[in-house]
């Protein structure tokens, strides 16, 4: 009698964690997506920018300098999607907060030189929000 | 007996509620395609990226 409550129980428990492994991967899924579509959007606000020579300040040097620290972005959110397609782990949250500290970088570059209208600028901001937002998925508060 | 069939009707609840709520996560994310679908086109702005981090070449 009581070991077939306990079997119910381990069984219980069993289906509770394969339940929340799953939504975990879905939130890493999700995650992926997002960064993926604000990174595309910064590199394409760019490219246009560039392009348009609208703005004198932003340079060829410049243009350089912004793509050479997007390139570490994108490497880094690719890592991160390789990481989410076949187990999300603890490399997972390391990626992502490289990808974070380079959004930062190009927010630098783009600063005194872009005005905040600027579609590039609103990309960026774009971006880390959405990342500052999902960091906390993979680098959860300590418990007090 | 009773507290046996208890467990059991209240494992079941429990799994069908979380099937339910898997399920409603499932449908509103990301699939799996969505994810394989990234690594190309990581791959082609990556090289786009390099490309365009080159010094430009000047003319001599």
């Amino acid at each position: 009698m009581r070991s077939t409550a306990r079997l119910s129980l381990a069984c219980l428990a069993l289906a509770l964690l394969a339940a929340c492994a799953t939504t975990q991967v879905q939130k890493a899924r999700q995650v992926s997506v997002d960064v993926h579509a604000t990174l595309a959007a910064i590199q394409d606000a760019e490219n246009q920018l560039y392009a348009s020579q609208s703005v004198p300040q932003w340079t060829p040097e410049k243009h350089q300098q912004f793509n050479a620290a997007l390139v570490v972005a994108l490497k880094a959110g690719r890592a991160f999607n390789e990481g989410v397609r076949t187990a999300p782990d603890a490399a997972a949250g390391t990626n992502l907060a490289v990808v974070s500290g380079q959004i930062q970088q190009l927010s630098q570059i783009v600063q005194d030189t872009l005005p905040l209208s600027s579609p590039v600028v609103a990309a960026i901001n774009i971006a880390k929000d959405a990342v500052l937002q999902v960091l906390p998925i993979f680098f959860p508060a300590p418990v007090a | 007996m009773p507290e046996v069939n208890l467990y059991l009707i209240l494992a079941a609840q429990a799994l069908g509620l979380f099937n339910k709520l898997v399920d409603i996560a499932r449908s509103k994310g990301a699939t799996q395609a969505d994810i394989d679908a990234l690594t190309p086109d990581y791959d082609a702005r990556i090289a786009a990226a390099e490309a365009a981090a080159q010094p430009v070449p000047t003319d001599l």
